[in-house]
C-alpha cells in the first residue's frame, strides 16, 4: 500500500486533534472544554480514516474508509455547537432532551452511510479518478449526504453567531481569545460552504485540512492564550471593583494602574495621562512624604487628612516584587474613613460632655440637698420655737398648715438627699448576708404596724440561704416592700404578706407576695419604679420607695420585677447574687 | 448638767446661730456660746485668746461650707494654734457628699461628723461626753 503524501497533513491534523482533545479534557467542563474535546476527537476519527482513504490504492478499500469516516464526521459540528453554547454561557435553557435531539440527524446520517449499499441514500456512485497526481475517490452524492452538509452548515452558523455575539459583551481582556475561537469556527463554516457549492479542488476534501488550521488555532489558544483560564480576568474584576483604592506604581514612581475607587477618591479621571507620585501628591497632599519612607521591608500604614477635600484617608503603602524577586514598584491602598473618623470624634466629644455633665449633676445634687436642708431645718426649728413661745399660735389654722408644709418639705428633701447619696457615692462592698435573718429583722421592725393594720406577715426562707448584698440596702428594701404591702392592703380582705425564696445557678430570687390593692401594670409598669410616681391616694405616698429599692438592688448587681393584678394583689420578685462576682 | 463648758459655733448661717442658742436654752445650758461667721474669724479670736481659757470653747461646732475660710481651711490652720486647752471639734453639716463626710473624720482633732439638723439630744450628748473627761 503506497502511502500518499497528501495523507501526511491530514494525519498531522489527526494527531493535533488528539492532543487538543486530551488537553481540553483535563480542564473540566465549566466553559465547554469537554464538548470542545469531543468535537476534536470526532475530527480525529474522521481525519484518521480520511488519511487511510487517501492512502488506499483500490476502490473497495477507499469506499470502506469513506464509510468509516462517518463514525466521526457527523458529530464534529453538534459538539462544536454545544461548546459554543456553553462557552458563551447561553446554556441555561438547554435541557438533556435538547442535547440528545441535536444528535438525531447525525446518527441518521451515520446509519445511512454505513448501510449505503442497501439503499444508496448517502452515495449514489463510487469511482476512482486520477487528479493528475494520484487516484482519488469521486462519489455521487445522495440526499443523506446533502442533509449532513446542510445540517452541519446550519449548526456551525449558529455556533459562530453565539461566539460572534460574545465579542461585543466580553471584557476587553478576553477579546482576543474569543476572536481566535471565532476565527476557527468561521473557517470550519467556510469549508462547509465549499462543500455545499460542490467546490472540491483536486477531488480533495478540504475539511481535514481546514481542521488542521482550526486545531492549530485552538491548540495555540489553549496553550498560549489560555482560553479557559479566567483567573486573570477575575483578578482584574476584583481589582477594579474593590471597596478600597489601589494604586500601582513602578520603580520610577509612575502610576501604572489605578482602580475605580482610587480614581474616584483622588479625581484621577480628570487627568489626561496616568500621573507619577508628584502629581498624586497634589491630589492628596502629604502622600509623597509617606511614599518616600517606604522601603522593601518597611511598609507604611497611616491616616492622612486630605485638606483639599476634607476627607480622612487610611493609607497603606508597600513595595512589591516580581516573580524573580526583583523590586517592581509600590502599591498604595486607600480607604475613605471620614465617616468612621467623624463618628469617633463625635463619640469622644459626647463622652467628655457626658462626664462633665455627670460631674456637674453630682455637684448640683450635693449643693442643692445641702442648701435646701439647711434652710429647711432652720424653718422647722424656728416654727417649733415660735410654737413654744406663743402657745396661742397652735389654734391658728394657717400656723398648723405652715407647720405641715414645713414638715412635708423636710420629708421630701430628706428623700431627695437619700437619692442623691445613693447615686453619687462610690459603691459599698458586698458581703454575705443571711436572707432569713434579714427578713426576720425587717418583719420584727414592722410587726406592730402590721398588727394594728390587720396584716399577717409570714415567711418561708431556709436558714442556710445567703446572698451577696449591702446589709443597709437590703434592710431598706425589705422595710420598703413590707411598708408598701401594709399601706396598700385591700380593705376588708384577710390581708397577708408572704415572703418566699427560690434559686437558680446565679441568683436567689425573693418573692414578696400580698393580696392588696394591686397595680394596673399595663398602664403603670414604666412609672412604677420611677421617682415621685404614686398610684394610690394615700397620705404617706411619696413615690420614692420603689425608686430607691430598684436603685439599691441595681447597686448590688441585682434586679427587681413585679407581677400584679388590680384587686387581687402583687408579687415583687428580687434577684440577688448568690456568689461574689 | 455640766455648765462650766464653753461652746463655739463656726457657721455662716446666722439663723443657725440662733437655733443653737435656743437649743442650749432648752437644755438649760449655762456656759458661754461663742459664734463666728467663718473659719478665719474663729481662728483669729482663738489665737488672740490662746492664754485665756475663759474666752476659749471646749466644744466647737464647725460648718464646712463658709465664705473666706471654710471648714477645711480652719482645720488646716487649727493645729498651728497653741491654746491653753484643746477643744473638741464636731463637724456639723447638712452635706450629703460622702467624700466630705469621710474627709472630716480624717482630722485627728475632729471627734465626729454630725449631720444637720442639730437637735437638743445631739447637743446634750456632746456636752455629756465632754463633761466626763
Amino acid at each position: 500500500m503506497f502511502f500518499n503524501l497528501f495523507a501526511v497533513p491530514v494525519f498531522i491534523a489527526v494527531l493535533l486533534g488528539l492532543l487538543v482533545t486530551a488537553k481540553s479534557y483535563t480542564l473540566g467542563n465549566t466553559r465547554g472544554e469537554r464538548y470542545f474535546g469531543l468535537s476534536m476527537a470526532s475530527t480525529s476519527v474522521y481525519g484518521f480514516f480520511y488519511s487511510l482513504e487517501l492512502s488506499s490504492a483500490n476502490l473497495e478499500l477507499m469506499t470502506l474508509f469513506l464509510k468509516l469516516q462517518y463514525l466521526g464526521a457527523p458529530f464534529i459540528i453538534p459538539f462544536l455547537l454545544l461548546f459554543a453554547i456553553r462557552y458563551t454561557n447561553s446554556d441555561r435553557p438547554l435541557s438533556p432532551l435538547k442535547i440528545v435531539s441535536i444528535f438525531i440527524i447525525p446518527l441518521f446520517v451515520m446509519a445511512a452511510v454505513l448501510t449505503n449499499s442497501f439503499h444508496g441514500l448517502a452515495y449514489t456512485s463510487y469511482a476512482t479518478v486520477s487528479n493528475g497526481f494520484f487516484d482519488v475517490l469521486i462519489t455521487g452524492k445522495g440526499p443523506a449526504y446533502q442533509l449532513h452538509v446542510i445540517y452541519s452548515l446550519i449548526l456551525t452558523l449558529i455556533a459562530d453567531i453565539y461566539i460572534f455575539m460574545l465579542l461585543f459583551t466580553v471584557h476587553r481582556y478576553f477579546f482576543w481569545r474569543v476572536f481566535l475561537v471565532f476565527t476557527a469556527i468561521t473557517l470550519t463554516w467556510l469549508v462547509y460552504i465549499l462543500h455545499l457549492l460542490g467546490i472540491i479542488p483536486l477531488g480533495l476534501d478540504a475539511v481535514p485540512f481546514m481542521f488542521l488550521i482550526t486545531g492549530l488555532l485552538f491548540y495555540v489558544g489553549l496553550v498560549k492564550a489560555q482560553f479557559f483560564n479566567v483567573i486573570p480576568a477575575a483578578h482584574r474584576q476584583v481589582f477594579q471593583n474593590l471597596n478600597q483604592g489601589l494604586l500601582v506604581l513602578d520603580n520610577d514612581d509612575r502610576l501604572i494602574s489605578a482602580n475605580n475607587y482610587a480614581e474616584m477618591l483622588l479625581g484621577l479621571r480628570e487627568l489626561s495621562a496616568l500621573p507619577d507620585i508628584r502629581l498624586l501628591d497634589q491630589k492628596l497632599p502629604g502622600l509623597a512624604a509617606f511614599y518616600q519612607d517606604v522601603t522593601e521591608s518597611v511598609p507604611v500604614n497611616t491616616d492622612l487628612f486630605n485638606s483639599l477635600t476634607g476627607q480622612w484617608i487610611e493609607i497603606s503603602i508597600q513595595s512589591f516584587k516580581t516573580s524573580r524577586n526583583q523590586t517592581a514598584g509600590k502599591v498604595i491602598t486607600l480607604r475613605d474613613i471620614t465617616s468612621r473618623r467623624n463618628t469617633e470624634i463625635e463619640r469622644e466629644q459626647l463622652l467628655t460632655l457626658t462626664q462633665s455633665q455627670n460631674e456637674r449633676l453630682q455637684q448640683f445634687a450635693h449643693i442643692a440637698s445641702h442648701n435646701l436642708r439647711s434652710h429647711c431645718t432652720n424653718i422647722s426649728a424656728l416654727i417649733s420655737f415660735l410654737e413654744e413661745d406663743e402657745t396661742s399660735l397652735k389654734d391658728k389654722e394657717d400656723f398648723r398648715y405652715l407647720k405641715t408644709a414645713a414638715y412635708n418639705l423636710q420629708d421630701s428633701i430628706e428623700h431627695l438627699s437619700e437619692v442623691a447619696r445613693l447615686h453619687t457615692s462610690s459603691p459599698l462592698p458586698l458581703q454575705a448576708v443571711s436572707l432569713r435573718l434579714t427578713a426576720e429583722r425587717a418583719i420584727a421592725g414592722i410587726i406592730a404596724i402590721a398588727r394594728s393594720s390587720d396584716v399577717r406577715i409570714s415567711h418561708e426562707i431556709p436558714a442556710n440561704y445567703h446572698i451577696w448584698a449591702i446589709p443597709a440596702y437590703l434592710d431598706s428594701i425589705f422595710l420598703n416592700l413590707l411598708t408598701n404591702g401594709i399601706r396598700y392592703r385591700s380593705p376588708g380582705n384577710d390581708s397577708f404578706i408572704h415572703i418566699s425564696c427560690t434559686e437558680d445557678n446565679d441568683w436567689l430570687i425573693i418573692h414578696v407576695k400580698d393580696n392588696g390593692l394591686g397595680i394596673d401594670l399595663e398602664r403603670n409598669k414604666r412609672k412604677l419604679f420611677g421617682m415621685f410616681n404614686t398610684f394610690h391616694e394615700h397620705p404617706e405616698s411619696r413615690g420614692i420607695g420603689l425608686f430607691m429599692s430598684k436603685a439599691q438592688i441595681e447597686a448590688m448587681g441585682g434586679k427587681i420585677d413585679v407581677e400584679s393584678t388590680p384587686g387581687q394583689g402583687s408579687v415583687f420578685h428580687l434577684w440577688l447574687r448568690k456568689h461574689n462576682k | 448638767m455640766n455648765t462650766e463648758l464653753n461652746l463655739a459655733v463656726i457657721d455662716d448661717d446666722l439663723i443657725y446661730h440662733r437655733v443653737v442658742k435656743r437649743l442650749l436654752q432648752t437644755c438649760n445650758y449655762s456656759g458661754k456660746l461663742f459664734t463666728y461667721k467663718n473659719g478665719r474669724e474663729a481662728y483669729e479670736a482663738f489665737s488672740q485668746n490662746s492664754d485665756n481659757p475663759e474666752a476659749l470653747p471646749h466644744i466647737i461646732l464647725l460648718d464646712i461650707n463658709m465664705p473666706v475660710w471654710d471648714g477645711w481651711d480652719f482645720l488646716n490652720e487649727y493645729n498651728k494654734l497653741s491654746l491653753s486647752h484643746k477643744p473638741v471639734i464636731y463637724v456639723v453639716s447638712s452635706t450629703t457628699n460622702p467624700d466630705e463626710i469621710k474627709r472630716a473624720t480624717t482630722y485627728s482633732c475632729v471627734r465626729d461628723f454630725v449631720e444637720k439638723p442639730l437637735n437638743a439630744g445631739k447637743i446634750m450628748e456632746m456636752i455629756a461626753l465632754q463633761g466626763q473627761r
